[in-house]
């Protein structure tokens, strides 16, 4: 377990740095053992701290997907599956269940930079779990209601209409 | 094809906007103002809208750019049809998207009633809504007598209209997507005496083959003929043309007829077996057309084989495939029988109601795979389906593998909704479950006091 100790910085967009197991975010995002395991041969030799660039994701945000990441680790770690942690289904029974669901009760704004962040990151497990979040919120709501909700404005022609309408309005 | 709009509903639903034309113009008008109308609603709302587009942050629209990707698996996380509708509804972007999505895991079937009311599925396998209905063309709803829906293949539904009462048969015959509107028209089941020429009458009897005994004897071109549907079946998507062969059963003044017929012909190609049985289903497995019937001491299976040629559809071999029949339960007073393909399989499901010794009733279900390639049939109890689910009623059955929102929902459930059999069986513990009872009575009688059937609709997006 040599490996636990060696941590990486991320930057977010708006120049934060946060610390981050390496093991951890190499096995919770593809996109970042991707970046690793890029820079890895350059750094075999050295003791220094690698930091990646993450462009796309705001400290804001960032700081929530580690917060998510870590504590999906924790929660194996005491289990003492480390190598599986992340494929810990947030089922009913589940202990993070509960952490789920807290962790995408936010405001709107908030859950689609999670997503976006969850999606470019590549870490399934929050990315299914931000999406279902999103599913939740357009469950049985009228479209008008999900427009107001997500802030749509209605864009389309009277013709468009016309055929959404046709199309659809068994379900309206 | 009697119609040359119905060739591909996908077709349509993918073509952006001319469809619009293929309305009746009267029909568009009306679209148009309740569009309008709704406009008119949205510009009070469109006051609100330039604070939203004030909003701060670099993305401009964040939730209506939602990527196709992002909405796609979003769409896969709603289990009902009816959110999934509204989804591709609510803005360009997200109509777009919904073309594009990658094939979404299916949505559990709508339950549509014969006067196309119909309900959908909650996850805990309760139903809801039936305060919709499937809209209906007006021309085929025009005139006197009732549609009414006696069959679904997909996203398509059978309807037929009566004369006055049903025991004059039914008029009209048309298949219909239930969410393009899109409608072909069938021959009519019924035909007085010289609405055909009798030079154009196609007969034909065939011996029932392998320790049968009797004839079948089919027409093409008979008048009069007076049919009344029941089930209506596809062997596969109208869109597919003259492949889709649709059979369909009538049950009209104590005799049971079967029907056939594909695009192109002009009438029904009428069978007539002479079959006395308290019931007869029937199903398309291995490219063949089986119907089971059976009565108080009978339980017979028939293999038909359609032979097509430019006259159209000919059964052309009939054969007598002998089954045991299973044992029943001491004191069971019900057996409903039905059959259903299964993964290249034939099923035949028995629901046996019954009074056990001490007057408690019980529902029995069992599930039993026929050996086709023997002769008697071989019938052999199975107790899963892979995960897969059946749902049964008179007019529709059908195995099918479905997904809840959650984590891939139940399998081996059998959906039943047949006659006075109500409920859900799981295979893997044969407990049983009451089903649709807040479907309240009234709702599966016709005017007529005749029970009304309903089917399964199971739309492929």
């Amino acid at each position: 377990m040599a490996s636990e100790k060696k941590v990486v910085f991320l930057r977010s967009s708006d120049g934060e740095a946060f610390e981050v197991s390496e093991e951890v975010i190499s096995a919770a995002s593809v996109t970042i053992k991707g970046m690793i395991d890029e820079e890895s041969p350059s750094r075999a030799d050295t003791a220094a701290t690698t930091t990646l660039a993450i462009p796309n994701v705001t400290a804001a945000t960032l700081s929530r997907v580690l917060h998510y990441v870590n504590k999906h680790f924790d929660a194996a770690a005491v289990v003492g599956r480390p190598d599986d942690y992340i494929f810990c289904a947030p089922g009913d029974e589940h202990p993070l269940a509960r952490f789920d669901d807290d962790f995408v009760d936010v405001d709107n704004d908030t859950l689609i930079d999670l997503v976006h962040a969850a999606e470019y990151l590549h870490i399934k497990k929050l990315f299914d779990l931000t999406c279902k979040a999103v599913a939740d919120k357009l469950k049985g709501r009228t479209i008008d209601q999900i427009r107001e909700t997500f802030g749509i404005v209605n864009d389309y022609t009277v013709e468009e209409e016309v055929e959404v309408y046709r199309e659809n309005s068994w379900a309206f | 094809m009697d119609s040359g709009t119905g060739s591909s509903a996908d077709h349509i639903r993918d073509a952006s906007l001319p469809g619009c034309a293929r309305n009746g113009s009267k029909a568009s008008r009306s679209l148009v103002a309740v569009a309008q109308t709704r406009r008119s609603t949205k510009c009070v709302r469109g006051s609100e809208a330039p604070r939203l587009d004030e909003a701060p942050g670099p993305q401009h629209r964040p939730w209506a750019d939602l990527p196709p990707d992002i909405l796609g698996v979003v769409a896969g996380r709603l289990a009902l049809l009816e959110d999934r509708a509204r989804l591709r509804s609510v803005c360009r972007g997200w109509r777009a998207a919904a073309r594009i999505h990658r094939r979404l895991p299916p949505c559990p079937p709508l339950l549509v009633l014969s006067d196309f009311s119909f309900f959908s599925f909650r996850s805990e396998g309760t139903l809801m809504g039936a305060c919709r209905r499937v809209p209906l063309p007006g021309r085929e709803t025009a005139g006197s007598g009732n549609v009414r829906c006696v069959g679904s293949f997909e996203g398509c539904l059978v309807g037929v209209k009566n004369n006055k009462s049903r025991y004059f048969g039914d008029l009209r015959c048309f298949l219909m997507n239930a969410f393009s509107q899109v409608v072909i028209r069938l021959p009519s089941p019924s035909c007085r005496s010289g609405a055909a020429r009798s030079a154009d009458t196609l007969r034909t009897s065939l011996p029932i083959i392998i320790n049968g005994s009797g004839v079948v004897n089919c027409a093409i071109n008979a008048a009069p003929c007076v049919m009344s549907f029941s089930k209506v079946i596809l062997s596969s998507s109208p869109d597919s043309g003259s492949k889709c062969v649709v059979a369909a059963l009538s049950n009209i003044k104590s005799a049971a007829k079967l029907a056939l017929w594909r695009s192109g012909m002009k009438s029904w190609c009428v069978c007539d077996g002479a079959w006395t049985a308290d019931l007869i289903d029937i199903v398309f497995c291995q490219g063949k057309l089986f119907m089971l019937s059976f009565s108080k001491v009978t339980t017979d299976l028939l293999a038909l084989e359609i032979a097509d040629d430019n006259s159209g559809l000919m059964v052309s071999r009939v054969a007598f495939c002998a089954i045991e029949r299973p044992e029943v339960s001491d004191g069971c007073w019900k057996n409903i029988w039905g059959i259903v393909e299964w993964r290249g399989k034939l099923l035949i499901v028995q629901i046996c109601h019954g009074n056990d010794e001490f007057g408690e009733s019980f529902v029995e279900v069992k599930v039993f795979e026929a050996d086709l390639s023997r002769n008697p049939v071989r019938l052999t109890e199975i107790e899963s389906l892979d995960g897969d689910c059946i749902f049964m009623s008179p007019s529709s059955s059908k195995s099918f593998r479905c997904h809840y929102g959650g984590g891939g929902g139940e399998g081996d459930l059998i959906y039943i909704f047949l006659g006075p059999s109500r409920l859900v069986y799981n295979m893997k513990d044969g407990t049983m479950a009451p089903f649709a009872a807040d479907i309240p009575e009234d709702k599966l009688r016709e005017a007529d006091g005749k029970p009304m059937n309903p089917v399964w609709l199971f739309p492929s997006e």
